[in-house]
């Protein structure tokens, strides 16, 4: 018997040593890449670097035991948005690798003002108990979510209904709208797969 | 865990006791389905989506005065989600009777140009941003906030682009979406603060919860950038001066009866969100200053973008001559005066709030948003349907326009006075009212009032100037042969701003009896648990 | 926890293998340059032009409304486990299982009904075809009063 307790607590010193190594891979894995994504000038790899941000953001959720908002971030953002974003970069720009310049004017007063933050924000955050609930150990049990959705908020979730049907509208009615306004990009992309059936 | 758990409320469906104040947003719900549905059976779809989107509002606008000031509607429904006051009740009712009118513009504007088969997208999206609008002056908890916001931007953004065709919209469309994007991004990020330095989302609660206890300096610079992200998020709808610079350029790009409708609804529904928000928590600190939360700094830092958002967009209208930008510049100078009324967070001299939730500002946004209402359909009409016949919206093609168009010259003439505020008209009761409000609080919201009055100096230059183009420049164009409809419709809303300054007492009980907050929940709905977070000493 | 344990080995074994493998083939591999080394790889034929050309934008629909129907399934996914879970859910907050599941369907029939009709909406009228969009761009100037694109585009394969 003591010998399984004496296992279970050696178990959970590794996984709590596994915890605080994860969280530091997930941290420096979003906070790294979310400075590349400020700080690269080529598109292509600033949206590859938001890919690595989202992700660490996952992670930390996974850390944090909220498997559902974790399964979530890598659903909706890692796999739709930024799919979207790419084929958005993919879409518009004649060459991918176009670049971004900014006046030393806008650098200077962003960079000022994003120190001024910075500086609130950290003060703030390291000197103040934060009111929210301790987090659950375990895993969140979705089902309890679901209550949530069906319960306390109930409103927000009908609501939300309604915004899904009006983006959907919204961006299908974009979706065509550019076609037809673009009579020109449309041939041109009609030929390159004229162009790619050929080859093929 | 067992008491995150134990908070959670059981599942349910509303009943109609909870559904009933908020009658209007079902409507517009059934209606936005309803405008998807129509092209299933009508083909030519656009006219047909128009009179079911007019029906809806306009069922939706009867279900909203039906509701009475019970004591079964007042207070805080769906769990304290949302909040049903009078307040909220009349900027319904604003709402709903501006969107008719929107709709009704369309009729005599783009009617006729629009594609076949785009009538139900573009309904659809109009009355999804009404009905985030609409909610948005219910709103009494973060979640609810932040979702009725992006329900209001979302579907205008696709609305700024609507024209295809129009390279200026599209880059409007482009502009309006990457500013809303990253303005939205930083007021969620502030509010995301708000919940973790109170442990709740209830705005009520925090209120409260900012009253109970200090948070410390580190909290405190953490609160400030919280109210920072509140305001950079609804200074962008109210296109207060930082974040204006899409306000032109979108009003320009998009067609006009979505200008109008940005104009107006748009900046009104974030000015009556900010007077809920604020007053809310102002009224959980008793309206005075206090140690945790400078009220009487996020009043003064309101006041001055107020201030200084009035004398961007007045000067920024001097040098226009595109109608529709020169009401763009005008529609921010006009939110900068109603943002100096929601500066009134800190009692002075005058009683800011009564007993009975009575708030002074609310009151003199809400007549001052019933007055601007007509007058902006009005004048977007008026040039709607000069753009029609002309294909210009350039203020010098208006010239002879008293001879070639007798009725529409005296219309816009009858707007542009107003717009002013100068006195046969209504638009000088809005403004004198506001003023006076701002008056009575004494102190340096005197300022204000001579920031409003020395605005109003700048501004007549350029109102009379479209006023002079139309009576005295000559012209030999030939007459225009105007839509009846519009024209009506700009009639109308001419008679409207005559008739409410000569019979103005109803209009002043109105929203003297409507501007009426719900304030009193605070202490009831206080979370046990919050408190005893926040009163608790930081490491 | 144990899974984050699992999860832990896993990921660092993962990084280790592919690591190792690169480090050994880098010093056991013979160095002979070569230029047809240094082009891209393409089923052994030679390479015709940049890959980096503009993709289609029907492709940008498709990832649209894929985002779109992406979150609709991230909120019906702790709604059907509530819905599954009822019984000991119903236990846990004093409710029987069929008020549960009876509040969990009237529920989702509303937020699944206002959904179905913009599905519906996009699915009539043509959106989700994936030929119609060059059939609607050649004919837009002849169609005037249906909207039904998918008809258009019909017609315009059997011509």
């Amino acid at each position: 018997m003591s010998f399984s307790v004496l296992a279970q607590s050696d178990i959970s010193d590794a996984a709590n040593t596994a915890t605080a190594v994860l969280f530091y891979l997930f941290a420096i894995m979003a906070g790294g890449s979310a400075i590349c994504v400020a700080v690269s000038r080529n598109i292509v790899r600033t949206a590859v670097a938001l890919l690595f941000t989202l992700t660490g953001v996952a992670g930390l959720y996974f850390l944090l035991n909220a498997e559902f908002l974790a399964a979530v971030q890598l659903v909706v953002y890692a796999g739709g948005t930024l799919i979207l974003i790419i084929f958005g970069v993919m879409l518009t720009s004649k060459s991918p690798f176009s670049r971004f310049e900014a006046k030393l004017g806008e650098v200077v007063i962003a960079m000022s003002l994003a120190c001024v933050l910075l500086f609130a924000l950290v003060m703030g955050i390291v000197r103040t108990t934060f009111a929210t609930d301790e987090f659950p150990t375990g895993n969140y049990p979705i089902d309890r979510l679901g209550q949530v959705l069906l319960g306390d908020y109930l409103v927000p979730f009908e609501v939300v209904s309604v915004l899904l049907l009006a983006v959907m509208i919204g961006a299908a009615y974009l979706a065509k709208g550019r076609r037809r306004e673009g009579e020109e990009g449309a041939a041109r992309s009609g030929s390159l797969s004229r162009q790619a059936r050929e080859w093929s | 865990m067992t008491h995150l758990l134990a908070a959670i409320g059981l599942p349910y469906i509303p009943g109609w006791d909870e559904l009933r104040p908020f009658a209007a947003d079902l409507w517009l719900i059934v209606t936005i389905v309803a405008v998807l549905i129509t092209p299933f059976f009508i083909t030519r779809s656009n006219i047909a989506c128009a009179l079911v989107a007019l029906a809806g509002v306009t069922l939706a606008f009867l279900s909203q005065l039906l509701v009475r000031n019970s004591p079964h509607v007042i207070g805080e429904h769906f769990r304290g989600l949302l909040v049903m006051d009078q307040f909220a009740m009349l900027w319904k009712l604003l709402l709903l009777l501006f969107v008719a009118g929107v709709i009704l513009m369309w009729f005599t504007t783009t009617a006729s140009n629009m594609h076949e088969g785009d009538g139900p997208e573009f309904f659809a999206l109009l009355l999804s941003a009404t009905l985030g609008m609409s909610l948005m002056a219910s709103t009494s908890n973060l979640l609810m906030l932040v979702l009725s916001v992006e329900m209001a931007s979302l579907p205008s953004y696709v609305l700024a682009g609507f024209r295809k065709t129009h390279r200026i919209g599209a880059e409007a469309s482009l502009k309006y979406v990457l500013f809303g994007a990253v303005t939205s991004a930083v007021m969620i990020y502030g509010l995301s603060f708000l919940y973790g330095l109170y442990g709740t989302l209830q705005v009520g609660a925090i209120g409260h919860a900012m009253a109970a206890g200090a948070i410390g300096v580190g909290g405190n610079a953490l609160l400030a950038v919280a109210l920072l992200g509140l305001i950079v998020g609804i200074g962008f709808k109210v296109s207060a001066v930082p974040f204006h610079f899409w306000c032109p350029d979108v009003f320009e790009g998009a067609s006009i009866e979505v200008t109008t409708f940005l104009s107006v609804a748009s900046k009104g529904a974030a000015l009556v969100l900010l007077i809920r928000v604020l007053t809310t928590i102002a009224a959980g600190l008793g309206f005075a200053p206090h140690a945790g939360m400078s009220l009487a700094a996020l009043a003064g830092v309101i006041g001055v973008m107020g201030a200084v958002t009035c004398t961007v967009g007045n000067l920024g209208a001097l040098v226009q001559t595109n109608i529709k930008r020169l009401l763009a510049y005008s529609s921010i100078a006009h939110a900068g005066y109603m943002l100096c009324a929601v500066s009134l967070l800190v009692r002075h001299k005058a009683t800011i709030v009564g007993e009975d939730g009575n708030s002074i500002a609310a009151q003199a946004i809400l007549l001052y948003l019933a007055v601007y209402l007509f007058m902006n359909l009005g004048a977007f009409t008026v040039a709607a349907l000069i753009y029609r016949q002309t294909g210009s919206e350039d203020i010098t093609h208006y010239a002879g326009l008293s001879r070639r168009s007798p009725l529409a010259a005296a219309c816009m003439t009858v707007f542009m006075f107003s717009l002013i505020g100068l006195p046969p008209f209504a638009g000088f009761v809005a403004k004198f009212n506001l003023m006076w409000v701002l008056g009575t609080n004494g102190g340096w919201w005197w300022a204000l009032v001579a920031v409003i009055g020395l605005n109003t100096i700048f501004s007549l230059y350029y109102y009379v100037r479209v006023v002079k183009i139309m009576y005295l420049t000559p012209s030999d164009a030939p007459a225009l042969n105007v839509n009846p409809l519009g024209l009506g419709l700009a009639v109308a809303c001419a008679a409207a701003l005559v008739l409410l300054f000569i019979g103005l007492a109803p209009l002043s009980r109105v929203t003297t009896n409507y501007g009426k907050l719900y304030l009193t929940s605070q202490t009831q709905q206080q979370p046990a648990q919050s408190t005893a977070m926040i009163t608790g000493e930081r490491r | 926890m144990e899974l984050l344990l699992s999860v832990t080995i896993f990921l660092t074994f993962g990084a280790v293998f592919v690591l190792a493998n690169l480090v050994l083939g880098y010093f056991a591999r013979p160095r002979i340059p070569n230029p047809e080394k240094a082009t891209v790889y393409e089923c052994g034929e030679p390479v015709i032009g940049s890959s980096w050309v503009q993709f289609d934008l029907r492709f940008y629909i498709v990832a649209l409304v894929y985002l779109i129907f992406d979150v609709e399934v991230a909120l019906f996914y702790p709604w059907a486990v509530a819905y599954g879970n009822a019984p000991a859910l119903g236990d846990a907050i004093g409710m029987t299982t069929s008020t549960v599941r009876g509040v969990a369907i009237v529920d989702m029939l509303f937020f699944f009904g206002v959904l179905l009709v913009g599905f519906a909406y996009l699915w009539r009228f043509g959106y989700l075809d994936w030929v119609r969009s060059a059939a609607t761009t050649s004919l837009k100037v002849e169609y005037q009063t249906g909207v039904d694109l998918r008809r258009e585009a019909r017609v315009l394969r059997e011509v």
